[in-house]
């Protein structure tokens, strides 16, 4: 099977604080990744540190088979929107293009510019007076026409519109689709992930909470409504995730592989947001332990 | 890369530029100056423009090393476009060499051509010149910075110096604030400590006579100093007096007194230090006692040696610069 992204032991620290620590991950190619969690949780590290931007302090990583940050041959596998989506103000758009052209051996400058025109940027537009939106997709395009193997978003989203945002993530999905490039996209909004995403990554204090394909997360997490009762007394093979009592009821969050029989309980399917914030809240998290892998 | 530098670099290059072109049309239309050995001075318009050339080749280095080193690096960094620019399929480190080595070229093309006119224009003054005037030799350190090859190396010296700065704070205004900080504290210290150094200077021994003696008086007459005049095209790094074995010394009390028998008051009362016979006599009882003068000296034919060793000093030392801009640049994330 082929990787996009392996990580074993991951970590990144800056002078004393630990960006992100312990992270294992494998991702099979191809594959679109959400990667969620609170500002500060390592988002930005792991897709820098991916990306080849900066070096671990610990452990190692590897993208599509190569050290991130190789060479110009592991340059060329991975295309990479920072976050903010930088862009050369004083450059126009034709100019961002061109300078595509001169630096990516790969270049696809048919792609590079039907996308322009798909978009309807003006080539002689300077990059400084486009909209965030505009920006984005150019930064984007620029990302896309180089044709990587993978292309690494650093929450290309965060600073556009509802409707600017639901374009670029359609827009992104459809190129995905078209030339098969495997994604990681983070995003704190966890609806955007649910829209384009087939697999996630939930990061929470520099450390990996949560991650497998979204549909295996979803069929292993049940909500249990029911008679208060105490969750240590549970089946050994139900981890509880969250918990909340009243006066009367107990909720709880279960992750298990096999069917719920007890009868005392209302077992209902969880929505990926809230199973996303159950694993943001759970006091579990915040003691290190070893990220959580979900058996189909 | 080179589209993509020279796309960046067009504004402060235009800039720089504009600024020799103003140089350039001030001291080409104003001419060579007509000077002779003996004859009148510079006119007060020549004497303008032959300190403007001098300023200028010295303040040159430190604009190219504000202006075109600083921002390299740290402008990238403050617009984040080092993120988008270091992941297309050029490595950073590829990217700073073509970068920084095509600026580098430009600055030895603008600074050349400048020292070349500065140069130029000069000649005349500078073929005149002597150790006591009238005008200043090109071996000595105002001139010699804004001749020849020695401002290309201190431009080329200047920018390597700006581009560490641009990655060592990553932030432009602060870079530009240090690279001339740094660089005029570099330039004062190279200037008095090193130059000088640059090669062995020359000694000399000269007879002290009472005819190009002259008397250098601290105080109300506690110390004293000798100064012979000195070979007329040298650059002089120091006089001292010596006795028959060479040895520094201070020139004897009793010549102090024997020159002036009254003291220092009553010779000025009297209008001078007495009468001639009496002054050789002095003398010539110093030079019997085996006093001598050493003068230590740069002679002006050293000046294309100078020049060049110099010119390679400060290669290296940028040389050294950029390797270390280089290991630094791996760090920005």
């Amino acid at each position: 099977m082929n990787t996009m992204l392996r990580a074993r032991g991951l970590g990144k620290r800056y002078r004393q604080r630990w960006a992100l620590s312990d992270c294992a991950l494998e991702i099979p190619a191809g594959r679109v990744v959400g990667l969620v969690g609170p500002n500060g949780a390592g988002k930005s590290t792991l897709l820098g540190l991916a990306a080849g931007m900066t070096t671990p302090t610990a452990g190692e990583i590897e993208v599509c088979g190569g050290r991130p940050g190789s060479g110009p041959a592991q340059l060329a596998k991975v295309g990479f929107v920072a976050q903010d989506t930088p862009t050369y103000a004083g450059l126009t758009v034709a100019e961002h293009l061109r300078l595509g052209a001169r630096l990516n051996p790969g270049w696809d400058a048919d792609l590079a510019r039907e996308r322009i025109d798909h978009l309807g940027l003006d080539p002689v537009q300077r990059a400084g007076r486009l909209s965030g939106g505009q920006r984005a997709q150019l930064a984007l395009t620029l990302g896309i026409a180089k044709r990587p193997e993978v292309l690494l978003l650093d929450e290309p989203v965060a600073a556009l519109d509802p409707l600017a945002r639901r374009g670029f993530l359609q827009d992104l999905m459809e190129t995905v689709a078209e030339h098969g490039v495997g994604v990681v996209l983070s995003s704190h909004l966890i609806t955007d992930v649910e829209r384009v995403c087939d697999h996630l990554v939930t990061l929470v204090g520099s450390r990996v909470v949560l991650a497998g394909e979204i549909d295996d997360l979803l069929a292993t997490h049940r909500r249990l409504t029911g008679p208060r009762r105490d969750p240590s007394t549970l089946p050994a093979d139900q981890h509880v995730v969250a918990a909340s009592h009243t006066d009367r009821q107990t909720t709880l969050l279960v992750r298990t592989g096999s069917p719920i029989i007890d009868p005392a309980w209302t077992v209902s399917e969880v929505g990926l947001e809230d199973l996303v914030l159950a694993y943001l809240d759970s006091p579990a998290t915040a003691t290190p332990r070893p990220a959580l892998e979900v058996l189909r | 890369m080179t589209w993509l530098t020279l796309r960046q670099f067009r504004l402060s290059a235009l800039a720089v530029s504009a600024l020799l072109a103003v140089v350039a049309a001030a001291l080409l239309a104003a001419g060579r100056p007509v000077v002779t050995v003996g004859g009148p001075g510079l006119t007060p318009d020549d004497s303008t423009h032959y300190y403007l050339g001098l300023v200028v080749l010295h303040v040159f280095p430190a604009i190219i090393g504000a202006f075109w080193g600083a921002p390299l690096i740290s402008r990238e960094v403050e617009s984040g476009t080092h993120r988008l620019v270091w992941n297309q399929g050029v490595t950073r480190t590829r990217w700073l060499l073509a970068k920084a080595g095509l600026i580098a070229l430009a600055v030895v093309v603008v600074t050349g051509l400048l020292s070349l006119l500065v140069s130029w224009w000069a000649s005349p003054v500078d073929a005149i010149a002597t150790e006591n005037g009238p005008a200043a030799l090109r071996i000595e350190p105002m001139i010699f910075g804004a001749r020849g090859v020695v401002p290309v190396a201190h431009a080329v010296f200047a920018f390597a110096l700006g581009v560490s700065a641009s990655v060592l704070l990553r932030r432009t205004v602060p870079a530009m604030a240090v690279t001339l900080v740094l660089f005029t504290v570099f330039q004062v210290a190279a200037l008095n400590l090193v130059r000088p150094e640059l090669l062995p200077p020359e000694q000399q021994i000269q007879q002290i006579s009472a005819d190009d003696t002259i008397l250098y008086i601290n105080g109300g007459g506690e110390s004293f100093e000798l100064h012979t005049s000195v070979p007329e095209h040298s650059w002089v790094l120091a006089q001292q007096t010596v006795d028959r074995n060479g040895n520094p010394v201070a020139a004897p009390a009793w010549f102090f007194e024997c020159l002036f028998p009254g003291g220092l008051d009553s010779a000025a009362s009297a209008g001078g230090v007495g009468t001639r016979e009496a002054r050789d006599a002095c003398f010539g009882r110093l030079v019997a006692e085996g006093y001598q003068q050493r003068v230590v000296h740069q002679p002006d034919s050293r000046f294309w040696t100078l020049q060049w060793t110099e010119t390679a000093l400060y290669l290296a030392l940028a040389g050294l610069l950029t390797w270390f801009t280089l290991r630094r640049t791996r760090r920005i994330s």
